[in-house]
Order: structure tokens, then C-alpha cells, then sequence
């Protein structure tokens, strides 16, 4: 309603220039239209860059982590995350540097602990020289983001390492990657599942949407945790780590279905007798084009919507599962993995930085939820009209 | 406390009439009072009344009445005197005689797991190893002897000892167990093999109602250290369980049948479990109503303890009001009133639970990972944890040299192939990383170094150095390269080389895993790794589906070696510790017609094996022997260990009395058994 | 308002028993069954070679080598006619006796963080409403993602981490020893509310967080109707005019979704249950899945799905009778 008065004030002060803007904004398409209505949901952006951000990490994890996910680091055990620094008790120094360290072990607890030695600085550099990786699983490069100079024969934990001195910020990277992925396959999968399942119940109604309607309700009535364990629980164990990662992806497409078939049902059901839908079924269109063709692109954004919000569930999942043990389980690096392995009380009495991937997680799914937010905001005809 | 003591026995002489002589004098470990007895910290009743000219009064724990009360079945009790055996074992408490009263509170896993360190706890057997872990002490059996060929074993019982129900104990409850229980068909329908002996069952005979007689086809002189380390225990009460046998009872099967079983054996196997194990589901747990109607709730034990309540959360024990132990004040043991045994699964919440003092004693399952942070706060948590060593804790790894595919057995079957995985293990940085440092690169051996005196440091130290070179030359030496330059090496038929470790963080630790994965790649033998539940894993094992085995050695300490040659010929486990070899194992049990011939080497070890326990330990005979049987392992490199002499952390509240550190933190002795938890006190 | 109601009980019965069959199906999944599991556990340390024919004779006395759908018939025959669910292999007895009282523990559970849930998230979504944009509302919304965000499991170490080192909580189980047997009485209760809380609020904070929004929701679109302007015109006092009209309303979305509420909570069950140390069907469930117990598992699993399927079908009648276009489909 503000908005409305906000739009008539406009219109007084309109001149040639406004007058064009409004001309773009009338004939500009549905999706023009969501995207500068999403452009202004700030908060949703934020999350979007954030997202972006995570997911370009994740795509390039091999460029962007220092180290392998598995490579250890044997000088530095259970060692507290480095923040590189411009000055310290020697001066300053235009390149951030770390100051060396060594693991010693307290002769009493037994517990490992860096002994910081201010005499060496090791100097940070960025496109820096490392280990031989394959980016994207083919190009061989041996340059990564960011790291200590060759030279200095030490390497830099931004976040620390865990208990067998492996970098947890490229452990996390790399982890980013697997959960993302995992998302994203198995939204996939239950998308099309549900314009399978949702399709058929919505545009050809009666008994067959009976049946549907029945099994949906089943589906719906079982803990989903509980029922991923079952047939997580179900995988064969002699299965390698690829071989359960896509079973997982599978196992959450598989149930995450149901509501987003119900949306299309429900929507395909209110316009399968309108007129357009009737001219083309009496032009002779079989009915997977009428749908594909005809009665999705009216509801398109709505799908989208919900797509997004059903990647929080996903991830969530994964972490879930694999922290039962009927996940992902190691040498695969998940965040459901890494945060098992910080699922301890030693993690949070001696090593806290092992809980940095839980912020990612956090961030991943509130991000997905804003973002899902914004897009229903920018997805409503109404939103603006009214 | 002594003051108190003192009057403690002062009131129950009085009650008992005017003595004779003087009082026996309270020796503890720490003060002995002159006592020299003939086996350490224990005595006779007799010897100490000789030794001290002094008559023995016995006292009771105030509260025995009202710990009677709560065992199902038991009747108003009579005097402690009558209640004790008519030469009770007296214990010398390490530091002070103790008070009566409080709880044990331990941790255990789950009904079935995790459970052997709180069993050990209150267990019993003929006899025992003294805290010095070389002396077997007598125990349930006052004495025993030995024919000159140890094929017959007799064994004194104690008069008047009874069952935890009042009911006396004697000889024929031992023939009992062995005839009517592991000998029965109903119950064991194949007889387990640690009870035959070469192939034979032996035979049991009870001469009287306190000496028993064991006979053996062939000589069994380790057989004494089973029954002084082993779980199982060679008694059941055959007034009870025999009611059910229509053998010992001609209305057996009408008397199950009235109780709403189904038949005789029913109800056996509702008390007895299917196992000598203490911890299979007791009928509190299977059906406490039918357990209820019937009136006892668990088969009567000889135990320090016994249980009285059982839930899926935990078990309760009170006192056993007819133990045979008192101290050398004359007061029964045990000291303490109940265990309290609860569940946890999560060993984040055992840690918790620790740190908060809520556990007044644990070994098992306490790992050296979570020393920095349990030991941070003991104080906190008023308790000590401190290290022990430990046996059989060297993990190894056994290449499958029965593997199902041919090409990988003809590999593993190299012994260069396991040299090169030897020298290729960091073992330096696996003692660093794994275990803080704490232990020493160690090869493998089937007898726990430490136990015995057959194992030279020249057979420990082979192959240990780190020498990631000489790996690569032994591989290369059997023909095997890296043709396409991948870092992976080729099998003779072009398959790259790549081995899948299964492991089970019960096992072996899972960081290990991780480690040698490096190492060997770096070799170019390429690792999958893969984590399952020990469940799982020794299913996997025993179906001969594993690439290689990862394990620790357990059961090969002394004891264990001289009367259970598991660890010596294959498939060099059982079912718990998985070994390898299970072809030649199959090949052995079929006699040839199924499985796969192992080389004369190995064949020869069933031979040696089964001389071994024939022979006494530690003669020059059997060392002869068991040098051989290690030289074959070794020279094979049957199994490729790793690290050796690890300790291990245990712990205790400070309110726990009469405790003393462990010599060894091992299943191998039977966790806490040699240490005598029956003097244990707490203070109020 | 009789047809309707038969209707829906149909409809139940129907749902109730496709639910079984696809419990079946979950437990006949995994390979391998609880044949092999026993074979080892009953031979196990005694040094008796197991050989493929023992593991067949237990599967034969186990029953586990009859055709599937017989089976299907059997179990649900017997839970049926008969109330029994079948045996449980790791325990030696039946699942009746296994699941026991751990239903009313587990009922307890979840009615204490539906309770909390719905204590902490309508007034605190009424408030958000009320004060729409304003620092407290962002916070709240903020805090409510977090719980939806935040993996469980996580949370539930932590929090269980800080109340036992700072508040000298207890932690694992339901109760302290001296209760644990002990009949019912008021200081019972009063243990097992000092051990639930923790469980009640790791469990409730993502229905909060979710309920709050709801809620918040709502109210904000009753806020904006006319009834209310007229009210406040009228001069009715702030408090009064909330809780008389719009917060009534608002209600009503939370309270048609208890079913759901229910599953939502049971779902994520199992991880806190083993993370916290409770000992109740949850992790009976997760414990099941892993032994390969799947007659427990398929007991669990049957109990809950009909208990909240049941849940749906007095929330149906409930609202049939509140709103009568329901009924009539309209």
C-alpha cells in the first residue's frame, strides 16, 4: 500500500527519463521483472553473493585450498588457527607473515601444544607455488590462492588443524563442494520426481490423483530422519565412498518429493480446465507437452521457490546421516563429516577451531532460506501491482 | 578407622563367646605384621591362626540384612559364620581395613558390550594371577595338584562354601558345568573347541564334595591359567539349574512347563544364556515377571556381587551376603555394598560423566586420545587417571594371503610385498600422532613380548625402520611397476595395484588408517578406506572378504598362549579378533577337501602349536617350541605391526580405597581380577 | 457430520496400512538379516566354527526363511489381532518388552518440547508481530533461523557441554539412580523435569524457530484487518484487543499443525537422543537400524507413523467441527 502512494509521487515528478524507465519496466519479461524485484531484496543478495562465493570455493577447491584434504601437516598437530600478521616484536613488515612454530607435548597431559618461535617469519603469498592438484578433476595445476612462500618449508592454517594436522580450512573447502553438491543432486532428483508424481496427479485428476494424493500422504506421515536412516542403514558396506555418495544423493532425492509434488498438483489442478489449457488438448498436444508447454511456465517461480527451500533440509540431512555414521564417512570430507569429527569434548575444550565448518553450514542455510524468501517476495505479481 | 575396626570385632567375639586365643592380627599389605604368607597378599583361615597363634571372629557388613532383602529368593539369613565357608580365603587389604557401605558406579556400553572390565570387577574363578602378574593364587579352590604329566588336575574346594542362594557348594556343581552344560548337545550343539583337548572332551569327577578331578587326553599344563584368567566359569549351581533337566529331575519338563515354558531346555537357557559369559541377558531383562514367579531372578552366583536389577539402562548389584573372602580383621567381603553399572553408549558423555566424577573405576574403553582431556581435569573431577602398559595392543596388518582373487594372493603372498608395506610405515610419526608418544615401533609377534621369554629384539626390530626406498626396491624386485606413470603401481595382470582397507575403530584407530593409507600410496600401492562397525567388520573377516586384516594382536599374552593356541596357527584370531588365512583354516577344519593349501611352513604350525601347550611355559622345551612357531610368523611377516609396548589410561575417584596402579591394563589377565576389587572401600 | 467422519476414518485405516507396508519393505531392505548377527553372538568366544549350515538352521528357527509377503502377514497379523510385535533378536525377548515404558518416556519427551515450543513461540510471535521492524524483531527472526540452521546434533553437545561444566547439570538418562525405579510421585516428576529440559529445548528449537514464524506471520495479517483499526478506534485497551482478536487467530495454523510438529520432533530424536545419553525409543531406533534389529526398528517406526497419523485424523475431525466448509470440501 505504500508502495502504491510511493508509485503515484513518482509519476508527478516524471520526466522524459522516468518516463523511459517506466516504459523498460512495462515491457520488460516475468523474469526481468523478479530479478529487479530480487535486486532490491538486500538481505537476499547478501546471501546470494555469500552462496556464490561458497560455491565458487567449492568448485574450484582445488585452486582455492592451500592443501589436500588429507594432507597432513606433521609439525603442526592440533595447532590453533594462524592469523597472519604486519608487526611484531621485530618490526613490521609491508607482506603479512606467521611467525614458525613447533608442536611440543606437555610431559603431564600428554596434550599437544604449538610453542610459537618468534625468531622465523614465514612470508604469505598469494598464486603461490604448491602441491600438484587437478582442478575440476583434469587440469593439473600447482598453483593455488594463497599460501606461505615455497621457500619457508612450513605451511599456514588459517583455521587450524585437527588432530592429524590436516588444514581444516581446506578440509572445509573441499567439504563445501561434497554437501553443495549433494544438495544440489538431490533437489534435482526430487524436482523431477515431483513433475513426475505431481504432474500426473494434477493434470489427469481423479482416480489417479486419488492414488497419488494416498501415497504422498504415507510418504508425509513418516519421520523423514528416521526413514533415511532405514535405507541408509540398507547400503551395502562393501560400497566405495562414490558409490555411497550418490546413493545418499539418491536416498534424499528419493523423499524430498512430496511437498513440491502437492504445489504442483495443486496448481496444475486450478488451471487444467481453463481455456488455453482446453484449446491445446483439443489441437491434439499430448499431455507431457501441454503440461511442459502450456500450464508450468505460469507457475515456474513458485517451483524455483521451493526448490530453494528445500536445499536447507538436504544439507541438514547429509550432516545429520553422516554424523550417525550412515552417511558419508571418512576419507570422504563432507560438513556432516567434519563435524562429527568436531563432535567431541575434547573438540570444544582444546580444539574449537574443529566447529568452524558449522558456521559454514549455518551460513549455507540461512542463506538458501533468505534467498527463498526473496525469491517468493520477488516472485509475487502482487507484490508490486497492488 | 582402625579404632572402629578393632571394635567391630571386638562386639562380634563377644557375641561369639569367649575366646581361646588372642586376636588376629589386621595385617595389610603395607604393614604386614610379620605375616610371611605362602601366596602373596592372601591367606588360609589355618595358616594365619598358625602363623599368628591367634583365633579368627568374624564380622558382617551392618547393612547385609537389607542387601539380602533385595535378592529374589533369598530367605532371612543365618549368622555371618555360617554364611562363610568353614576356611574362608583371607585377604590382606593393601593399605587399611576397610569401611562398609557405598557404590560402585561404572560405565559399560550396552547389556553385551563394553562390559568385561565391570564383570571383572566381581568375578571369581578356581584361582587367580596376584597382582604381580606372575603368581597363580588360589581363589574358589583352596589348592590343586597336578599328575606328573599334567593330564590330571585336581582341584580342593572349600567345605561349607555356598552359593549366593545359601546352598552349599561343592564338587559336583563343577562336573555339573563341564557335563550337564558345555558337554550338553541342548545347550552347545557342537561342543565349543577351547573345551576339548586335542579333539577329546576331558572328563570331570568329584572324588568327594570338595575335590574335583580333571582329565585329559593329553597333557594341558596352561589349563590352570585359563581358569585363572578366563571369563567363563567352571561352576553352575546344579540345584538350580538341574530342576530343569529331566536328567537331574524326573518332573523337570512338568516343572518348566508350570513356570509357562516351553519345555525343559527353555527354561535352562532362560537362566544359563547359551553362554559362559556373565553378561548375556539376564531373565530380569528377558521377563522379570516369569523370573518373579519362578523366584530367582538370576542363576546364584559365587561372585563378590550379584545382580538384582536389569534394564536396558543398566544393571544393579548388592553385596553377595555368602562371599568366601574376609579380611585379616575377620570382616566378609566385599566391602562395598553395590555396583551400579549404567549404559553409554556416546563416549563423549563417558567423558563427561568422568570428568564429573560420576565413575568410581574404569579401564576398558578409557583411550589414550582423551588423556590430555580427562587428565586436565581430574582435579576438578576428583579423580586419578593415570597410565599403564598394556599387551596385545600392537595393531597389525595381515594381508589376505587366501584372498579370493588369485592375482592379489600371489602378491600378498610375497613376503617381499609385506617387507616393502613394513619399511614403507612411518612408524615414528604413527607413535607421535596415534600415541602421543608414548610407544615404541614394534614388528609382530603371536607372544606378547613382554610375557614371555622365546621373543628376541632382533625379531621385534625387523623391517621397522622407515625406509620408503627400500620399499620401492623390494616392489620392484617382484616385477611390480608403474607403467602409465599414474604413481600406482600395475598388478602382473595391468589392474592398477589397489588394496581396500576395511577397518572398525574397535580395532585398531581410525587415525592409523589414515596414515598408512599415505604411506602405502606413497609406495604406489593405492588405499581405498572404508569404516564399518566392528559388527560388520568381523562378519567381513570371517567370510574371508578382506583385502586385508587390521586388528590388534589381544589374547597373546602368556596365560593365554599356553592353553589357547588361537593366536598361533590360522586363521590367528576367532571370532572377536579377527585374524587372516581363513583358505588354510578351511583347508584344515575339511581335512583337505575345501579351502587352500597353506606351504609347509604354515602346515607345520598345527603341528608345534599343539606340542606348545603340552608343554609347561617358560621350560626350555616350550620356548624352544614357541621360538619356532614366532620365527615362522615372522619370517612369513604373517602379520606387519606396528607399534609396540603402548600404554594405556585408567582411572578412579579419589573416594575409592585400597587402590593400587595397575601393572597392566589388559583383557589378558582379565582387566581388573588380579588387583582384588574386593577389598576396594569408599570413603563416607 | 457421521459420514464425514466415517469418510476420514477410512481414509485413516487405508493410510495406516500402506504406512505398514512400507515399514515392511524398510526392514527388509538392508542385506543380510539378523541370522548371521545371531550365529556369531551365540558362538561367539566359545571357539565353534560357524559354518553357513548353522547360520541356515537359525534363520529357519528365527522364521527368517519364509517367503516375504507371509511374513508381511504374519507381523502384521500378530500386531493386529494380537498386539504382539514380534521378538527382539539382540535382547532375547519380545519387542513388546523392549519398547515398554521407553513409549511414555518418549511421549514425555516430545509433549514436553511441543509444550515449550508452543509456551516460548506464540507469545514470543505475537510480540515480533506487534512490533514488526523493530531491533527485537530482528533479533528474534535472526535467533530462530539460527535454530533452524544450527545441525542438532551440535547443539546438542554443546549445550549439554556448558549446562553440566557450568550448572553442574546431569547429564544421560531420564532421571537421577535414587528415581529411576522408584514409583511415580512428585518429586519424580520433578527429577525428570530437571533431566528433560535440556533434551526439551536442544529438541524444540527449531519448532520454535518455525512456529515463531508462523506466527508471526499471521498475526502480522490480522494485525492489519479492519476488526482490529475498529477496536482500537473503539478504545479498547492494547493487551485486551491482542489477545481478543487477532492472537486467537493466529493460533490456529500452530495448533492444526501438532501431526506435524510431532514427526518433525521424533525425526531429529534419534541424533540428540544419542548425543544426550537418552536411553529412549529414538535411539532404541538408531541402535535397531545398526544391530539389524529390524523388528524393533519396524515397531518403532509403525507405533509413531500410526500415532501421528491418527493425530491427522482428530485434527480433521477437530477442525470438520470448528469450520463446517471443511466438511463439505469445499
Amino acid at each position: 500500500m505504500s508502495d502504491a502512494t510511493h508509485l503515484t509521487g513518482d509519476l508527478t515528478v516524471a520526466g522524459a527519463c522516468e518516463h523511459e524507465a517506466r516504459l523498460k519496466y512495462y515491457s520488460a519479461s516475468q523474469w526481468t521483472l523478479i530479478w529487479w524485484r530480487f535486486r532490491r531484496h538486500r538481505a537476499a543478495m547478501v546471501a546470494a553473493a555469500l552462496l556464490g562465493v561458497m560455491a565458487l570455493a567449492g568448485i574450484f577447491a582445488e585452486f582455492v585450498a592451500p592443501y589436500g584434504p588429507v594432507t597432513r601437516d606433521t609439525q603442526y598437530i592440533e595447532g590453533a588457527p594462524q592469523i597472519p600478521k604486519f608487526c611484531d616484536a621485530a618490526g613490521c613488515s609491508f607482506v603479512p607473515f606467521i611467525n614458525g612454530t613447533k608442536t611440543e607435548r606437555d610431559p603431564v597431559t600428554l596434550r599437544a601444544i604449538s610453542v610459537p618461535d618468534p625468531e622465523v617469519r614465514h612470508y604469505v603469498q598469494f598464486y603461490v607455488k604448491g602441491e600438484m592438484v587437478k582442478l575440476l578433476g583434469f587440469i593439473p595445476i600447482d598453483r593455488h590462492l594463497i599460501g606461505l612462500r615455497p621457500e619457508s618449508g612450513q605451511k599456514i592454517h588459517f583455521w587450524g588443524t585437527d588432530d592429524l594436522g590436516r588444514d581444516v580450512f581446506s578440509r572445509t573447502i573441499y567439504a563445501t563442494r561434497t554437501s553443495l553438491s549433494i544438495g544440489v543432486l538431490g533437489v534435482l532428483i526430487s524436482f523431477v520426481l515431483a513433475l513426475i508424481i505431481g504432474g500426473a496427479a494434477g493434470y489427469l485428476g481423479g482416480m489417479t490423483d486419488n492414488v497419488i494424493q494416498r501415497a504422498t500422504e504415507v510418504i508425509r506421515v513418516v519421520p523423514i530422519i528416521p526413514l533415511y536412516m532405514g535405507l541408509a542403514a540398507a547400503m551395502p558396506k562393501e560400497w566405495s565412498t562414490t558409490q555411497v555418495y550418490f546413493a545418499m544423493t539418491l536416498i534424499l532425492g528419493l523423499f524430498g518429493w512430496p511437498t513440491l509434488a502437492r504445489r504442483i498438483r495443486s496448481q496444475l489442478l486450478s488451471i487444467r480446465n481453463e481455456d488455453y489449457v482446453i484449446a491445446a488438448r483439443l489441437a491434439g498436444a499430448r499431455p507431457g507437452r501441454i503440461i511442459a508447454q502450456h500450464m508450468l511456465p505460469g507457475f515456474t517461480s513458485f517451483i524455483i521457490v521451493d526448490l530453494v527451500i528445500s536445499f536447507p533440509y538436504m544439507i541438514l540431512s547429509e550432516t545429520a546421516l553422516s554424523f550417525v555414521g550412515l552417511g558419508l564417512r571418512p576419507p570422504s570430507v563432507s560438513w556432516g563429516v567434519l563435524l562429527q569429527q568436531a563432535q567431541s569434548v575434547r573438540a570444544i575444550e582444546q580444539t574449537p577451531w574443529l566447529f568452524i565448518p558449522a558456521v559454514f553450514v549455518v551460513v549455507a542455510v540461512l542463506a538458501f532460506t533468505v534467498i527463498g524468501d526473496g525469491l517468493r517476495d520477488a516472485a509475487d505479481p502482487y507484490a508490486e501491482a497492488s | 578407622m582402625k579404632l572402629r575396626c578393632s571394635l567391630l570385632s571386638f562386639t562380634a567375639l563377644a557375641a561369639l563367646g569367649a575366646p581361646a586365643l588372642a586376636n588376629c592380627p589386621a595385617a595389610t599389605v603395607a604393614d604386614p605384621m610379620g605375616l610371611k604368607p605362602v601366596f602373596p597378599q592372601q591367606l588360609e583361615l589355618t595358616e594365619l591362626q598358625e602363623a599368628a597363634s591367634c583365633e579368627m571372629a568374624f564380622a558382617q557388613n551392618p547393612a547385609i540384612a537389607d542387601l539380602n532383602a533385595r535378592i529374589l529368593g533369598n530367605s532371612v539369613l543365618p549368622a555371618v559364620a555360617d554364611r562363610l565357608p568353614a576356611e574362608p580365603l583371607v585377604v590382606m587389604p593393601y593399605d587399611t581395613i576397610g569401611q562398609y557401605g557405598g557404590i560402585i558406579t561404572g560405565l559399560s556400553k550396552g547389556t553385551e558390550s563394553g562390559t568385561s572390565d565391570l564383570l571383572s570387577v566381581r568375578h571369581v574363578n578356581f584361582v587367580r594371577y596376584a597382582d604381580d602378574l606372575q603368581t597363580v593364587v588360589p581363589n574358589i579352590a583352596k589348592s590343586w595338584s597336578w599328575n606328573g604329566d599334567y593330564t590330571q588336575l585336581t582341584i580342593s574346594l572349600r567345605e561349607g562354601h555356598k552359593w549366593s542362594d545359601g546352598k552349599a557348594f561343592t564338587a559336583e556343581d563343577v562336573v555339573f558345568w563341564m557335563d550337564d552344560i558345555i558337554y550338553n548337545a541342548d545347550i552347545y550343539d557342537k561342543t565349543p573347541d577351547r573345551w576339548l583337548f586335542a579333539g577329546e572332551k576331558a572328563v570331570v569327577e568329584a572324588l568327594d564334595a570338595t575335590t574335583v578331578r580333571f582329565t585329559f587326553p593329553v597333557p594341558t599344563p596352561g589349563i590352570l591359567n585359563r581358569f585363572a584368567v578366563d571369563y567363563g566359569q567352571p561352576f553352575q549351581p546344579k540345584h538350580f539349574l538341574g530342576q530343569f533337566m529331566p536328567k537331574h529331575n524326573e518332573n523337570a519338563e512338568a516343572l518348566a512347563q508350570e513356570y509357562g515354558f516351553e519345555n525343559a531346555a527353555a527354561a535352562v537357557d532362560f537362566y544359563y544364556g547359551g553362554s559362559d559369559w556373565k553378561d548375556v541377558p539376564s531373565p530380569l531383562l528377558k521377563d522379570a515377571e516369569k523370573a518373579a514367579k519362578i523366584g530367582r531372578a538370576v542363576v546364584p552366583t559365587l561372585e563378590s556381587h550379584i545382580v538384582v536389577e536389569e534394564t536396558s539402562e543398566g544393571r544393579k548389584l548388592v553385596a553377595n551376603p555368602y562371599f568366601h573372602q574376609v579380611d585379616t580383621a575377620g570382616n566378609q567381603l566385599p566391602y562395598i555394598n553395590e555396583i551400579v553399572e549404567s549404559y553409554v553408549g556416546d563416549k563423549e558423555v563417558q567423558n563427561l560423566k568422568i570428568m564429573n566424577g560420576e565413575v568410581v573405576w574404569k579401564q576398558q574403553a578409557v583411550f589414550l586420545e582423551d588423556f590430555p582431556l580427562l587428565k586436565e581435569n581430574e582435579e576438578k573431577g576428583g579423580y586419578t587417571i593415570n597410565f599403564a602398559p598394556t599387551f596385545g595392543e600392537n595393531v597389525f596388518y595381515s594381508f589376505n594371503r587366501t584372498h579370493q582373487d588369485e592375482v592379489l594372493r600371489q602378491i600378498f603372498s610375497d613376503v617381499r610385498f609385506n617387507r616393502a608395506m613394513s619399511l614403507a610405515m612411518n612408524r615414528d610419526e604413527i607413535n607421535e600422532i596415534v600415541y602421543l608418544g608414548q610407544g615404541k615401533p614394534m614388528q609382530g609377534v603371536p607372544a606378547e613380548p613382554k610375557t614371555v621369554s622365546f621373543v628376541s629384539d632382533g625379531v621385534l626390530n625387523r623391517d621397522v625402520g622407515y625406509d620408503p626406498e627400500a620399499a620401492k626396491a623390494l616392489l620392484a624386485g617382484m616385477g611390480l611397476k608403474d607403467s602409465d606413470g599414474d604413481g600406482t603401481l600395475e598388478r602382473p595382470d595391468g589392474k592398477p595395484l589397489v588394496v581396500r582397507l576395511v577397518y572398525s575403530s574397535q580395532g585398531a584407530p581410525v587415525k592409523m588408517q589414515e596414515l598408512v593409507r599415505d604411506y602405502w600410496s606413497a609406495v604406489g600401492v593405492r588405499v581405498d578406506l572404508k569404516e564399518v562397525t566392528s559388527d560388520e567388520y568381523r562378519a567381513a573377516g570371517n567370510n574371508n572378504d578382506l583385502d586385508l586384516t587390521v586388528w590388534k594382536y589381544d589374547g597373546n599374552a602368556g596365560p593365554t598362549i599356553s592353553q589357547d593356541v588361537t593366536a598361533f596357527v590360522p586363521p590367528f584370531g576367532d571370532f572377536f579378533n579377527p585374524g587372516t588365512g581363513f583358505g588354510w583354516a578351511a583347508w584344515k577344519t575339511s581335512g583337505g577337501s575345501e579351502g587352500i593349501e597353506p606351504p609347509a611352513d604354515i602346515k607345520k604350525l598345527w603341528d608345534l602349536s599343539e606340542r606348545f601347550i603340552q608343554v609347561e611355559m617358560g621350560t626350555d622345551a616350550s620356548n624352544k617350541l614357541g621360538e619356532e612357531i614366532v620365527r615362522i610368523h615372522t619370517d612369513n611377516m604373517l602379520k606387519i605391526g606396528t607399534i609396540g609396548d603402548i600404554v594405556a589410561p585408567f582411572l578412579y575417584r579419589n573416594d575409592l580405597q585400597n587402590v593400587k596402579p595397575i601393572k597392566s591394563k589388559t583383557y589378558d589377565f582379565y582387566w581388573t581380577y588380579p588387583y582384588r576389587p574386593a577389598q576396594w572401600w569408599l570413603e563416607q | 457430520m457421521l459420514r464425514f467422519t466415517l469418510e476420514r476414518f477410512a481414509g485413516m485405516v487405508v493410510t495406516m496400512l500402506l504406512v505398514s507396508v512400507m515399514v515392511f519393505l524398510i526392514m527388509e531392505i538392508p542385506p543380510g538379516d539378523y541370522a548371521d548377527r545371531y550365529a556369531f553372538r551365540k558362538y561367539s568366544g566359545t571357539g565353534v566354527n560357524v559354518t553357513e549350515a548353522d547360520i541356515e538352521a537359525i534363520r529357519r528357527d528365527l522364521g527368517l526363511d519364509q517367503p516375504m509377503l507371509l511374513r508381511y502377514f504374519d507381523w502384521i497379523g500378530g500386531i493386529v489381532l494380537r498386539g504382539d510385535f514380534g521378538q527382539a533378536f539382540a535382547f532375547e525377548t519380545s519387542v513388546a518388552k523392549v519398547i515398554g515404558d521407553k513409549v511414555w518416556l518418549t511421549a514425555g519427551i516430545l509433549f514436553a518440547t511441543l509444550l515449550l515450543t508452543y509456551l516460548v513461540s506464540i507469545p514470543v510471535g505475537i510480540y515480533a508481530a506487534v512490533r514488526r521492524g523493530s531491533a527485537v524483531d530482528y533479533g528474534l527472526t535472526v535467533f530462530s533461523y539460527l535454530g533452524l540452521a544450527l545441525p542438532n546434533f551440535l547443539l546438542a553437545l554443546v549445550m549439554l557441554y556448558f549446562a553440566n561444566r557450568w550448572f553442574g547439570a546431569d547429564i544421560g538418562g531420564l532421571f537421577s539412580d535414587q528415581y529411576r525405579d522408584a514409583p511415580w510421585s512428585l518429586a519424580k516428576a520433578w527429577d525428570m523435569a530437571k533431566h528433560l529440559w535440556l533434551s526439551a529445548v536442544v529438541l524444540a528449537w527449531s519448532a520454535v524457530a518455525y512456529q515463531i514464524q508462523t506466527v508471526r506471520a499471521t498475526m502480522s495479517d490480522e494485525l492489519n484487518k479492519l476488526s482490529v483499526t475498529a477496536a482500537r478506534a473503539r478504545g479498547v485497551p492494547e493487551l485486551k484487543l491482542l489477545v481478543k482478536y487477532p492472537a486467537r487467530l493466529a493460533i490456529n495454523p500452530v495448533v492444526s499443525t501438532i501431526g506435524f510438529d510431532v514427526n518433525r520432533i521424533f525425526s531429529e530424536l534419534p541424533i540428540v537422543a544419542v548425543v544426550l545419553g537418552l536411553t529412549e525409543l529414538g535411539e532404541l531406533l538408531l541402535k535397531a537400524y545398526l544391530d539389524l534389529d529390524m523388528n524393533v526398528a519396524g515397531a518403532i517406526l509403525l507405533l509413531l507413523t500410526f500415532a501421528i497419523v491418527f493425530m491427522n485424523f482428530l485434527s480433521d475431525l477437530l477442525l470438520g467441527w470448528l469450520d463446517p466448509r471443511i466438511k463439505l470440501g469445499v
